[in-house]
């Protein structure tokens, strides 16, 4: 093994359709010399192949994918991309805080003077020339320093043939801006609008610095998922244990592992027999047991026994970091959706721009015949046509409505969310821990005649006390519920995965699985049909024997949260369709879809899978909530239009997903789902406020009143006043609006 | 009905239920989905190869019927 020719790629893949594709391309790049390892997604379009790069260059699987029928866009060796994007995020949110400190600092003077002058609060000093320079010094910087990403976004939307809000800032502003140069060195008649240029760019900025400020969280989910990763690993080295840095861990090591120890690495088991916690990646409690030749997931924690095993995938090729890899890929590939604003401004540019056209075509025609004060009406309608409180319609609503959904239990964690919530066609649940409480407890004790209930259960806590195990842990919870009191045992034994074994008064008493029974030469046949009717409901049976002859047994399964099947019923009532998915087996979901209502239900899910069952349904048109709470819910939670994870899950999956409900309770989506309905209507009308005044001061900036002399003279042309009153009326009432959400009935 | 195989994914299917069909070279073969289809279209020796490799002797193509 030469660790050092190890490589590994992320190659974009273009023209997959089916699962079946996916294992055509595999089976063409394993066909290739040099290729260690290679796993083709068709959620994320993309192959991740490891090589060894003395014998194989990129450019030889690049064609060899060409070669078996599909396209490639793009390659990256390993994974630079996130760390980069990383990077640009935290820069975006520092290069927004200067450009609003640079904004405000220039701005509020600069209105303050302007709006004391418009009013005549100044004295006659300020109408003098230099004042007008005053104020173009002051609007300068904002213009071009906080002005310059709207010119840029304006100038890529323009190229897209699509008109959004930069393109109506930038218009807007430079526009003002320009004028009121011309006007300053006395080219062009009027007033000078430098105050109105400048508060609408440090307006709007103040908006994108709360934006950017939510975005650069999202990788906070990819930190939590890598501190899982087990730091050292046990190797053992010609008979020798000794601890080393799992990095240096290679394929084909012997690698140890003790009780209560986390497996660092992938890998298949050589001996020892013990039970293995998977619930971080397949999202099930029950503890899996482990034997010679069965695989082990790395990050997962090792109980009772002592496992050797062989490790089979190290590095970037073990489950986690696939799980880690698609979390990223799935946050990356996330189309943005187009926000309300600019769906607006689509509409309103282009017919702003003709009003303006047709002014000055008007005013030059019909006019005078001058071209300058034709050109001081059209340039008051591009002003006056740009909205300063457009930049706090969507913040403003979405700050309160978020508040309002924190009180509720419900954690936005992006502007996004709360646009997208309303917008969901279709809920997938994950089951254990999302629709279940992920903990087992005990639902039956079925006892032989000559022996009582509560015995049984007494002398089952007994045995099992001070387990870890979550069978044990149903049992002695539900002997404690019961206030039964404990007893100590003569002798105890216990064996990995499978059972316990004490003495009292001299006579042996069993605990644990058929298997286990069956072992130690116990006869089942006097409950076995009571036992296979339980197995049936997907419950776990534990079977008490004592002297050698059964005695009862008890079943444990994972039970529904109470909240759960009303839940349901809501989401129906709101015409959104439910689906259940689980790693779990058939029967099990089968079982638990049935008694919350829910018809349709994907079994058996693999952990990384749970994302394909997303994108299909977003292919199908639908928009996709996705509700889970475990490490392999993640990639399906960024994946989603919107992720729902659970205040009572993992970190990890908090921080894929796109809003959080604390108490877990799932009655809280529809909820949030009346929330983001509120909060959605509150910005079309804060838009429509917003645009509103302004769109009334548009005939006066026309000059439509013009000819009428009984109209007062503010009225006849437009006024940097009215500019100015329109400014603050329609941001008063924007923020008053978007503050009554704090009042709306979310039932 | 007639059973075929898809020579891109390997998967089997019949060919009134596979609607992705191409011609090569007079003879008529069956998909599971477009992707492999398109696949196929791309480098049809690449996957003919691949698939007498993987299944000797086996004729992928609808046999009269």
């Amino acid at each position: 093994m030469e660790e050092s020719a190890q490589e590994r790629a992320t190659i974009g893949i273009t023209g997959m359709t089916c699962a079946n594709c996916v294992s055509a391309i595999e089976k063409g790049i394993r066909k290739l010399d040099g290729v260690a390892d290679v796993s083709v997604n068709l959620a994320t379009e993309r192959a991740s192949v490891q090589f060894d790069a003395e014998r194989l260059a990129l450019g030889d699987i690049v064609r060899q994918i060409e070669r078996v029928g599909f396209g490639v866009i793009e390659m990256s060796p390993d994974r630079s991309l996130p760390d980069s994007e990383k990077e640009a995020r935290k820069g975006e949110t520092r290069a927004q805080l200067n450009r609003l400190v640079v904004g405000a600092a220039f701005t509020l003077p600069l209105l303050l003077l302007s709006m004391m002058r418009d009013f005549s609060l100044l004295g006659p000093w300020a109408d003098q020339t230099w004042v007008n320079y005053l104020f173009w010094v002051l609007s300068t910087p904002v213009q071009l320093y906080v002005g310059w990403q709207y010119y840029r976004g304006a100038f890529k939307s323009l190229g897209q043939y699509s008109a959004n809000m930069d393109v109506l800032v930038a218009l807007g502003s430079s526009v003002a801006y320009v004028y009121s140069v011309f006007v300053t060195v006395e080219i062009l008649p009027g007033h000078v609008y430098f105050e109105t240029s400048a508060a609408i760019l440090t307006l709007i900025v103040t908006g994108k610095l709360l934006e950017a400020r939510a975005r650069s969280q999202t990788s906070e989910a990819v930190k939590s998922l890598m501190e899982l990763q087990p730091r050292t690993a046990r190797l053992e080295r010609e008979s020798v244990e000794q601890q080393v840095p799992v990095e240096q861990v290679q394929v084909e090591d012997i690698v140890v592992v003790r009780p209560g120890e986390k497996i660092p690495v992938d890998g298949v088991v050589l001996d020892g027999d013990s039970s293995v916690d998977e619930s971080m990646i397949s999202g099930e409690s029950m503890p899996v047991d482990k034997q010679k030749g069965d695989r082990l997931v790395g990050g997962t924690i090792n109980y009772q026994g002592r496992l050797r095993f062989r490790a089979s995938a190290v590095g970037q090729g073990t489950v986690l970091a696939q799980i880690i890899q698609l979390v990223e890929l799935a946050q990356a590939s996330k189309a943005p959706i187009q926000r309300t604003v600019d769906q607006v401004a689509a509409v309103f540019v282009p017919i702003v721009v003709l009003v303006a056209l047709i002014t000055f075509l008007w005013w030059y025609w019909f006019g005078t015949g001058e071209l300058a004060p034709a050109l001081v009406r059209m340039v008051s309608v591009l002003v006056i046509a740009c909205p300063c409180a457009m930049g706090l319609a969507t913040p403003t609503a979405i700050l309160v409505g978020t508040g309002r959904g924190a009180r509720e239990g419900i954690l936005f964690k992006n502007s996004e969310a709360l646009e997208q919530v309303h917008k969901l066609s279709l809920i997938l649940l994950d089951k254990t821990g999302t629709v279940t409480t992920g903990r087992p407890e005990l639902t039956d004790l079925i006892v032989e005649s000559s022996f009582e209930e509560e015995e049984l259960l007494r002398l089952a806590a007994s045995l099992e006390r001070g387990s870890e195990h979550p069978v044990a842990r149903a049992i002695e919870n539900a002997a404690k519920e019961r206030s039964l009191e404990l007893i100590e045992l003569e002798s105890f034994e216990s064996f990995a995965g499978k059972g316990v074994k004490g003495q009292l008064t001299g006579k042996d008493i069993l605990l644990g699985t058929a298997d286990f029974m069956v072992d130690q030469n116990i006869d089942l046949s006097a409950l076995e049909r009571e036992a296979g009717l339980l197995e049936d409901q997907a419950r776990t049976v534990i079977w008490m024997a004592i002297g050698g002859e059964v005695k009862g047994i008890a079943a444990v399964a994972d039970t529904l949260k109470a909240t759960s099947r009303e839940a349901v019923i809501h989401l129906k009532q709101l015409g959104l369709k439910v689906v259940l998915i689980s790693g779990d087996n058939q029967a099990a979901t089968r079982a638990i879809a049935g008694k919350i209502g829910i018809d349709e239900f994907f079994a058996e899910v693999l952990p990384g899978q749970k994302v394909s069952y997303v994108l299909q349904y977003q292919k199908q048109q639908h928009q996709v909530g996705m509700v889970g709470d475990g490490i392999n819910d993640a990639p399906a939670l960024a994946q989603a239009n919107v992720g729902i994870a659970l205040g009572t899950g993992t970190d990890v999956a908090m921080e894929a997903a796109d809003l959080t409900l604390i108490r877990g309770d799932l009655r809280e989506i529809p909820k949030a789902i009346r929330i983001s309905r509120a909060t959605m209507r509150t910005i079309r009308q804060n838009l429509s406020w917003a645009f509103g005044y302004n769109i009334l001061l548009i005939p006066v900036a026309a000059g439509l009143l013009y000819p009428f002399e009984s109209v007062p003279e503010l009225l006849r042309q437009l006024h940097p006043i009215l500019a100015a009153m329109a400014m603050a009326s329609s941001s008063i009432s924007v923020v008053a609006n978007s503050l009554r959400l704090r009042g709306t009935r979310l039932e | 009905m007639v059973k075929v195989w898809d020579v891109v994914c390997g998967m089997q299917g019949d060919d009134e239920h596979w609607h992705s069909k191409t011609e090569y070279k007079g003879n008529v073969y069956y998909f599971c989905c477009d992707g492999c289809k398109s696949a196929f279209e791309r480098s049809p020796e690449y996957h003919l190869e691949n698939f007498q490799e993987e299944h000797p002797g086996l004729d992928p193509r609808s046999s009269d019927d």
